[in-house]
């Protein structure tokens, strides 16, 4: 199956201080940077927690909790990658259990978007040994 | 009003064109709108001691000063952040380093030639937070801030026809404006309506200019302005900042506090700046609002206070923005939606048009200006200038 955008879209090149969450989505694990002092979580990471100022650091389980909070179809490209896929979705997402800590992806699938609705994670990989986090609608009580 | 109140005495600007349009490079161009700035004021160019600016310019000042034969340099300073954040910030800068005594004749300018240094709706691979957005499709500004956009209408039913709006407010008020690049060139709402989408909900006609152009401000106390033979404009409040948790925002981390996610955060910025003027929004007479994009600007009027929270839209489309018969007027000189992209420091020098009363919308007897910069990022900047 093919990934929502293609190939040669740029891929994350992290500063030093983001490269664990990276890390975790190649190994197809999505975490957010929490405090290992006070337990403020945080994204996108930093070297310290703006609540305490602790540099210790825990990585967590994102929620499965996660629903659309804003999104954009995009009409015009500009970048030669994705000149061919337009018109294609870009979104944010929400965990209200993790203190609505905001995830930027995409809503793979071509289901109307609604803000509100709920998601759930999927993982695509744009280049090999590469993961990135995308979402699909999920279905309230049962299986999809 | 204390002599030492920074006021500004001159203004200059280049010619502006449609992006690739300049006939002269962006250096050459800054030279030229700092020039102009100091004929404005009566002030030798060599006099100028202090530079400022924002948006990376690109024209430092071991170059300016040499070009221009500015015989000391006492003070410089750059507003951090790589877009019209800093408009208004460039202008605080100057106005600190006269009212501090460290300087006499402070500019504050921008030159943008994006013909000759890269479009700003090119892919960027130094964007800040580039890996977060980049991956998912998200490399220019009008496809990140369109997010905000959604929310927004999203949070308070605004419209369509609301962005619609301000864009033809500001299309009109370029058709007087002869160095508007977008005179000529009307827009109406069906227009409008009907441009093409380019990062729904923000259609062509919601996205500001690309094009090249300077623009350049001098500042200096009102004690040495009365030996000008000009009217000084006091700079009554200028603030730059941000507030906490804001940090790239809508251009990049997108974890602004949750219940502001669909503004501009400015409202203790805002909050500060009337403290310190000592006015009211509702003692303003004009206001010239940063406009990347027309749902941004709407969220700036709301956090300046010109209009409640989610009512923006509905205050643009009640016509009260619109010249020459709406109570508060906006972006008088098109904006950067239809004059030109110079960062918002053409909408410093239009404040200053306006209460020198030299505009091409002007608004009668104006004594109170708003100016707002650069929506989103932090810092973002602002000021209000009156009639001495
Ligand atoms: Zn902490």
């Amino acid at each position: 199956m093919s990934a929502y955008l293609p190939a040669g879209v740029p891929l994350p090149a992290p500063d030093p201080w983001e490269a664990p969450f990276w890390d975790f989505c190649n190994n197809k694990e999505l975490r957010f940077q929490a405090c290992a002092k006070c337990g403020a979580v945080r994204h996108p990471p930093a070297p310290t927690c703006p609540q305490c100022l602790s540099g210790a650091q825990d990585w967590i389980a994102a929620s499965d909790d996660a629903e659309l909070f804003t999104y954009t179809i995009i009409h015009h490209a500009n970048h030669p990658a994705l000149k061919a896929v337009v018109p294609y979705n870009a979104a944010v997402v929400v965990f209200p259990a993790l203190g609505h800590v905001r995830l930027v992806t995409n809503i793979v699938g071509d289901a109307a978007l609604r803000i509100g609705m709920p998601l759930t994670l999927v993982w695509e990989s744009p280049a090999p040994g590469r993961w990135l986090p995308r979402f699909a609608p999920r279905t309230v009580g049962g299986a999809r | 009003m204390n002599p030492n109140t920074p006021c500004i005495v001159g203004i200059g600007q280049t010619e502006y064109t449609r992006w690739g349009g300049a006939t002269r490079s962006e250096f050459e161009l800054a030279g030229a709108a700092i020039m102009a700035a100091a004929a404005d004021a009566g002030v030798a160019v060599r006099d100028i001691d202090a530079l400022t600016s924002f948006g990376d310019d690109r024209n430092e000042p071991a170059l300016v000063q040499a070009a221009l034969g500015i015989e000391e340099l006492r003070f410089n300073g750059m507003v951090w952040g790589g877009g019209g954040g800093g408009s208004c910030g460039a202008v605080d800068l100057a106005a600190a380093a006269v009212e501090a005594g460290r300087a006499r004749y402070a500019v504050a300018f921008r030159s943008l030639a994006q013909g000759q240094t890269g479009r700003f709706g090119l892919y960027d691979p130094n964007w800040r937070h580039a890996s977060f957005i980049h991956p998912f499709g998200l490399l220019a500004a009008p496809q990140l801030l369109a997010l905000s956009v959604r929310r927004y209408m999203h949070e308070f039913g605004v419209t369509p026809e609301h962005l619609g709006a301000f864009a033809v407010a500001c299309r009109a008020h370029a058709q007087r404006n002869p160095a508007a690049v977008m005179r000529g060139k009307p827009l109406d709402m069906a227009t409008y309506l009907a441009s093409r989408m380019i990062a729904d909900p923000l259609r062509l006609n919601d996205c500001c200019l690309e094009t090249d152009g300077a623009c350049a401000v001098l500042v200096t106390t009102l004690e040495r302005a009365r030996d000008l033979d000009v009217e000084p404009i006091a700079i009554l409040a200028s603030i730059h900042g941000g507030s906490r948790g804001w940090s790239t925002g809508p251009l990049g981390s997108h974890n602004q506090p949750l219940a502001d996610y669909a503004s501009t955060g400015a409202w203790t910025l805002a909050r500060d700046l009337y403290a310190k003027a000592g006015v009211a929004p509702g003692d303003l007479d004009v206001a010239q609002i940063y406009d990347n994009f027309t749902g941004l600007a709407l969220m700036s009027m709301e956090a300046f206070g010109l209009c409640g929270r989610g009512e923006g839209g509905a205050l643009a489309a009640s016509g009260a923005i619109a010249w020459p018969h709406g109570a508060l007027p906006v972006n008088t000189h098109g904006g950067c939606l239809s004059e030109a992209y110079i960062h918002g420091l053409n909408h410093v020098n239009e404040g200053v048009r306006q209460l020198r009363g030299a505009s091409t919308c002007q608004v009668e007897d104006a004594e109170l200006c708003l100016v707002v910069g650069g929506p989103g990022p932090s810092p973002t900047s602002a000021l209000i200038l009156g009639r001495v």
